[in-house]
């Protein structure tokens, strides 16, 4: 009789997994735990978002701190059909409208600042190239198609999150990615042309 | 539909992978618009990996920033300090800094206090918790069903991973686990709802588990330890099965 073989270096499901998530009915009631269990859940997810659109990740630490605060202040007032995470978002992005609001005309950070360099130089040798070239397509483009664009390609949500995330309807946040799908694809065809 | 159209389309869909009907079969036929398909998918997958650096704070220290923020504010409006009776500018400032240092350590003692320690997953408290609060975020009785297949399913290949790395221990815990999950948890269910089909593919699920908790049981007849722990979680499986089946028959 065939028999079930599990290696010993079987990832296993209970000892392994990673942060829970919050109750939403404890957490709209203010439940201390609960939310600490909604920042565990979306530090990370929230932080690479920010990251992203501000290029800066000492930026990206205040606003992800603020946005969780903000939250914490407004959570009793949640309705029961929110999407959590989409509304996270939202406040993160509306903190992220006043920093842009906020240091216009001050010198600009360096969009470099956010890669990881902790890669091999083998590796980095490789994809740094395409990584790159990506990143400077993706800094060229207008603030709100790259914040839509990175909530699809990045968070996978729904255009009905992004939607409520942005603050905007489904329609216009499935044309802002569709925008940024579009300059993207000709950017990175021009740039192939260009190399040919 | 043209390939400038499909393009567009493709350009617009939500799920790149899941096109509209009309114009997946343009992209089936189209060798043209296929390559344009995967290069989009292709650019995707390389924005959703691109690196961004971890964040400076792990979450249990922005967890405790967040939390001293918190009670720092409302130690700082509390109105038991308003200044009133202070005329002079200079004891003002004094009495304030006082103040923001006494409520710094009340906010960075509360903050420590109210850290939430991991769930531990090492104990059978731990696995409590973590068993109630699978089951208990979910408000309909259906989810608080698929909440407990899971779990049921996840504990049985943790004890099948735990026997084949020689842990007795933790086949010793999962065992004793999921007796409390095969007994308490499941009469609790059985009695907060009748669900037919989840308690009928639950039940021929836990007696396809039987078996096979027999069968590995039997093959670790050298660890006893280990075995007694399988047989264990054989025998609450089957025990679960018989409950259930009874009462679909009522």
């Amino acid at each position: 009789m065939a028999q079930k073989v599990v290696k010993p270096e079987t990832k296993l499901a209970i000892f392994e997994s990673g942060p829970l998530e919050p109750n939403f009915e404890r957490l709209v009631k203010g439940d201390r735990e609960e939310f600490a269990k909604l920042v565990m859940f979306y530090n990370e997810p929230l932080f690479r978002w920010v990251a992203r659109l501000t290029g800066n990740s000492h930026a990206a630490e205040d606003l992800v701190q603020d946005t969780f605060v903000r939250a914490y202040q407004a959570i009793t007032r949640l309705r029961p059909d929110t999407n959590l995470k989409a509304w996270l978002f939202r406040i993160a992005h509306n903190g992220y409208a006043n920093w842009v609001r906020n240091r216009k005309g001050r010198n600009s950070i360096l969009p470099n600042e956010i890669f990881d360099t902790h890669a091999g130089p083998e590796e980095l040798a490789q994809e740094n190239e395409t990584s790159r070239r990506l990143q400077q397509a993706i800094d060229k483009l207008p603030e709100e198609w790259k914040a839509a664009m990175i909530l699809r390609m990045q968070e996978e949500m729904a255009f009905r999150e992004i939607a409520v995330a942005l603050g905007t309807t489904e329609e216009t946040a499935r044309w802002r990615v569709y925008k940024a799908r579009q300059k993207l694809m000709e950017t990175l065809e021009v740039k192939q042309e260009d190399a040919r | 539909m043209n390939c400038n159209q499909t393009r567009e389309e493709i350009l617009r869909a939500e799920d790149i992978g899941k096109l509209h009907k009309d114009v997946a079969l343009h992209v089936q036929v189209c060798q043209a618009c296929q390559s344009y398909q995967s290069t989009v998918q292709k650019m995707e997958r390389q924005i959703g990996k691109l690196q961004v650096v971890e964040p400076l704070f792990s979450a249990q220290a922005r967890l405790k920033n967040i939390e001293g923020r918190l009670d720092g504010r409302k130690a700082f409006t509390s109105p038991l300090f308003k200044f009133r009776r202070f005329e002079k500018e200079r004891g003002r400032q004094k009495l304030s800094v006082a103040v923001a240092l006494v409520a710094f350590l009340f906010a960075v003692a509360g903050g420590l206090m109210l850290i939430p320690k991991p769930v531990d997953r090492e104990s059978i408290a731990g696995l409590r918790v973590y068993k109630e609060s699978s089951i208990n975020r979910m408000v309909s009785q259906e989810k608080k069903w698929q909440a407990m297949v899971r779990l049921v399913a996840e504990a049985r290949t943790d004890a099948i991973a735990f026997a084949a790395r020689n842990d007795s221990a933790h086949v010793k815990l999962l065992a004793v686990y999921l007796e409390e999950l095969l007994q308490k948890d499941v009469e609790k269910l059985i009695s907060a709802g009748n669900l037919r089909n989840q308690m009928s593919d639950f039940a021929t699920e836990l007696g396809r588990s039987e078996s096979e908790f027999q069968r590995l049981a039997s093959q670790y007849s050298s660890s006893p330890e280990i075995a007694e722990s399988l047989v264990r979680i054989a025998l609450a499986s089957k025990d679960a099965e018989l409950r259930l089946r009874r009462a679909l028959q009522v």
